[in-house]
């Protein structure tokens, strides 16, 4: 335990700052703890994650030969996906009570100052594994995967 | 290391083939930075006068919002990460009618 960290909790032990202040603190205190637990040579197996978000939609060949060329291609970074991800933490307290309000009130309990940093890495690495492949009644396959 | 595109490729066209443009964004980014910078002052009143209005109106409100969200320290750090992320985005459709492409180099 770092000194910033002991000194958090002595603040909260004297009631200077109450549980949701110490957390906030805390959270932001973890990166540079982990940072340091690296340094000091304790490296942890960093999982392989894909590079692009792909998303294509590709025609029927029968389609293709009467002419029929819909063609989806879109090819996402997925640093692109974390940058976007990270928006979202700088939402104000009043805007993500509303978003969570919002949500509540279409049956999803979600609460968007749950959601931490480093839960969008785990999101990320969940992500790459991520692999949809959906045929239509026309015969257009669309495909959804990381690579 | 990240770095901010160079260029962004965009191609639109109909029936009737094209070619598409080639925007160089290693000059048009400065320039936009540049233009910021000047109407800075006028983005500060905005946010002061649309923090006054934004308790009567909720499009202010949300205006107000992402104006604090996009000109804090944290939005400004966060902006640039997301322009960084941008090189290798790749948005291709194309139909019997058109072609709609947009690469970020």
């Amino acid at each position: 335990m770092s000194e910033s960290q002991k000194k958090i909790l002595e603040l909260l032990e004297s009631k200077k700052i109450n549980v949701d202040e110490a957390y906030r603190l805390l959270s932001i205190l973890e990166p540079e703890a982990k940072a340091r637990e690296g340094a000091a040579g304790a490296e942890r197996p960093v999982k392989a994650t894909g590079k692009y978000l792909r998303v294509t939609v590709q025609p029927d060949p029968e389609h293709e030969r009467a002419g029929d060329v819909d063609r989806v291609n879109v090819r996402v970074p997925m640093s692109l996906i974390r940058s976007g991800m990270k928006f979202s933490a700088l939402l104000p307290e009043e805007a993500r009570d509303k978003v969570g309000d919002a949500l509540r009130d279409k049956g999803i309990d979600f609460d968007m100052r749950n959601l931490k940093p480093e839960d969008f890495d785990e999101l990320i690495e969940a992500l790459s594994e991520l692999e949809v492949d959906v045929r239509s009644s026309d015969g257009e396959m669309v495909r959804v995967f990381v690579e | 290391m990240k770095r901010p595109p160079l260029f962004l490729r965009l191609r639109i066209h109909g029936e009737k083939r094209r070619p598409g443009c080639w925007l160089p964004l290693f000059i048009l980014l400065p320039l936009a930075v540049a233009l910021l910078i000047v109407l800075s002052p006028l983005i500060l009143l905005a946010a002061i006068i649309l923090r006054r209005r934004e308790r009567r109106n909720r499009k202010v409100q949300l205006a107000g919002i992402v104006l604090r969200m996009l000109f804090s320290p944290g939005g400004i750090r966060a902006g640039f990460g997301l322009l960084c992320s941008t090189p290798g985005l790749r948005i291709d459709v194309s139909d019997n009618d058109g072609v709609f492409q947009i690469s970020v180099i």
